[in-house]
């Protein structure tokens, strides 16, 4: 697999990043894999050429980081690996185990770490921005642990650019260590990053790793289990427009013999703006699937058709709990 | 008129921001309204107690600086206006008359003081952003220019949010003079700024004050001069969304036995975040139902019905060559 320069840093990192929310204890979600099946599509993975990995501290709430990392140094030096992970959701009731303070960043990166079993971790992230911490105070706590060996490089996720920029400017004012690493929602029928964020961290050499390459699976035609089990996933996709995209990437599919899943990653990989997608998989055939996209060459004008389909929408993140519908449902026949 | 703290600053400013691209010369644009005309508008607008007044170098190629400041200043003392101007737009067809460059602002701002026969201007603003300069050399230029008394305050105006937190970030990194007024374009039918751009303006304490606050007109229901001669201005408004917004406008100013140019004005001064909103006006006519929105009190119920109409459209500047259009159900082919 090719290897790519992580955004204006030195760091190398295969093309894609294998995201594993998908992977620690089926007690936390149904359709998140145990150790035993999770340990052949890591396996897989690092066959492929898959070095780079994405966990978080709230994925199956520790079990992902655990059995991710043990699973993957029982098989490559730690050194081989780049291992990304995160902190912001709650990891319990206490009100302090959560979010973006000085307390609980301090304590989760250890905790991450003693989970993970290794004394690094190479991207450490915010998971969301968090408006209850002064930005002063995360911004200073992350340059601690960054200067202690404990991350080598920052990344963040889901918030507004202006946020992230804030966040950054801070931490340049005060001589901090910046992100180098956004990771945002960006598929076929989500490109709202492409407004303000992805033209922010293109001006400033800042790497972007994108989610939900598939839309939750939408994309890749699956009725499967997490969208029937997780509302909240289900319900941010299928209007209208998005049925439409979804059709034209099947016929796309059919004309190249490949699967949707090929298709909708084949379109993100083309886009210059993401350093690397990221790829989940409850499944080897499905990560196989995923990593054939790298070889799946769209045509311009199949790129530029699935470039014009796509509409404005509403925003999709934590600070925004009730999105506008982007089609207008009753309000034109006058309600 | 009510008159309102400028974001984090202690400069006071009416609640209405008069602006004057409908004024200086009908050469310029057929809409435009020449001197004479533009002294009763001027006057009246005095007498409703508006202090603020937004013009631009570009506006009639500098005809709008010189009658409007000149008016003003014929009928208030300098230091009891508030005079805000603007550069950024080519002037000629000189290559270094237009933009951001320290060449062209320093130039641009001696220009701009001479014809309007003052010797500071409150609030200089960046029209648009320019991708061709980098951000220091601008900012340091405005510094300047801020430090040499000729600029009470800075302002900029149509762009990205990220953009503006950059240029931001650049003047309080090296200790230069940030800016404390964004004027973006809000109004029922555009409200892309509600994203991005208004809750980092609230969050850094940054007066945001709105233009097209009708929609070009739309929002008031006619169909003038403007909107047939001005492709650009027509092309941004008209879809079915906008249309029902408009019917329902009417509807609601038909029960508050009101304009709706009034209803339109009011939701906007009912939004926190807008410092003040800028009216335009071409006649004395329009400038008093303008202020007379002050007046109209919107129900929560109606605010909050209003507010449920509008549904993400793409952003429109400088910097989107062709909006993508809205989706509007049944016409999923998007040529609606």
């Amino acid at each position: 697999m090719e290897t790519v320069k992580f955004g204006h840093t030195g760091l190398k990192v295969s093309k894609l990043c294998f995201g594993t929310m998908t992977l620690g204890s089926s007690e936390w979600k149904p359709w998140a894999l145990d150790e035993a099946d999770a340990r052949p599509i890591l396996k897989r993975s690092l066959d492929l050429g898959i070095t780079f990995f994405d966990m978080a501290n709230w994925y199956s709430t520790g079990e992902g980081e655990r059995v991710v990392t043990s699973t993957l140094m029982s098989m490559v030096p730690r050194d081989h690996l780049v291992l990304t992970t995160k902190a912001k959701y709650p990891m319990s009731d206490d009100p302090n185990d959560k979010g973006l303070s000085r307390k609980h960043l301090l304590s989760s990166v250890d905790a991450s770490l003693r989970r993970m079993g290794t004394d690094y971790v190479d991207i450490f992230m915010v998971h969301a921005f968090d408006p209850d911490t002064p930005i002063e105070e995360t911004m200073e706590t992350l340059h601690d642990i960054v200067r202690s060996g404990k991350a080598r490089y920052l990344g963040a996720s889901t918030m507004f650019a202006w946020q992230f920029a804030q966040m950054n400017h801070v931490a340049r004012e005060n001589g901090w260590t910046p992100f180098v690493n956004m990771q945002c929602q960006y598929n076929l029928l989500y490109r709202e990053e492409e407004r303000e964020m992805l033209p922010y961290c293109r001006d400033q050499g800042i790497a972007v790793t994108c989610f939900s390459p598939l839309a939750r699976g939408w994309l890749a035609g699956s009725e499967d289990c997490r969208s029937q089990t997780d509302a909240w996933f289900a319900r941010n996709f299928g209007d209208a427009l998005d049925l439409e995209i979804i059709a034209q990437v099947k016929a796309i599919a059919t004309a190249h013999d490949a699967t949707m899943a090929e298709v909708a990653m084949a379109w993100v990989c083309t886009k210059e703006a993401i350093c690397c997608p990221l790829v989940g998989a409850g499944s080897v055939s499905q990560l196989e699937d995923n990593v054939k996209a790298l070889d799946l060459e769209l045509g311009l004008d199949e790129i530029e058709m699935l470039d014009g389909l796509y509409k404005p929408r509403d925003v999709i993140n934590d600070y925004v709990p009730e999105r506008m519908p982007r089609h207008l449902g009753g309000v034109l026949s006058g309600s | 008129m009510e008159t309102v703290s400028f974001g984090r600053t202690g400069l006071k400013v009416s609640k209405l921001c008069f602006g004057t691209m409908t004024i200086g010369s009908s050469e310029w644009k057929p809409w435009v309204l020449d001197e004479a005309e533009a002294r009763p508008l001027l006057q009246r607008c005095v007498e409703l107690g508006i202090t603020f007044f937004d013009t631009a170098n570009w506006y009639s190629i500098g005809e709008s600086e010189r009658v409007v400041a000149s008016t003003l200043i014929s009928m208030v003392p300098r230091d009891q206006l508030v005079l805000a101007t603007k550069a950024y737009y080519p002037m000629s067809d000189d290559p270094g008359d237009c933009g951001l460059s320290r060449k062209h602002l320093l130039s641009s701002v001696d220009a701009s003081l001479k014809r309007m026969g003052t010797d500071y201007i409150d609030l200089f603003i960046i029209h648009a952003f320019d991708v061709e300069t980098p951000i220091e050399e601008t900012m340091q230029a405005l510094h300047d220019i801020v430090k040499a008394g000729k600029v009470r305050y800075l302002g900029a105006s149509t762009m990205f949010a990220w953009q503006f937190a950059q240029m931001n970030h650049a003047a309080r990194l090296n200790g230069w003079t940030q800016f404390v007024n964004m004027q973006c374009q809000y109004n029922l039918l555009y409200r892309e700024e509600e994203r991005e751009m208004i809750p980092y303006c609230r969050d850094q304490g940054i007066a945001v004050t709105a233009f097209s606050a009708l929609a070009r007109g739309w929002l008031s229901g006619s169909k003038k001069v403007r909107s047939q001669t001005d492709i650009n201005f027509v092309n941004m408004y008209g879809d079915a969304l906008d249309i029902e917004i408009i019917g329902k406008i009417e509807a609601m100013a038909a029960e508050h036995s009101t304009t709706m140019a009034e209803i339109a004005l009011a939701w906007v001064i009912a939004k926190e975040d807008i410092c003040c909103p800028i009216i335009g006006a071409s006649s004395v006519s329009q400038v008093e139902n303008n202020v007379k929105a002050l007046d109209v009190e919107l129900t929560a119920d109606e605010i909050e019905m209003l507010d449920d109409l509008y549904r993400p459209r793409d952003v429109i500047n400088d910097y989107v060559s062709e909006p993508m259009p809205r989706y509007l159900q049944g016409q999923a082919d998007g040529t609606g």
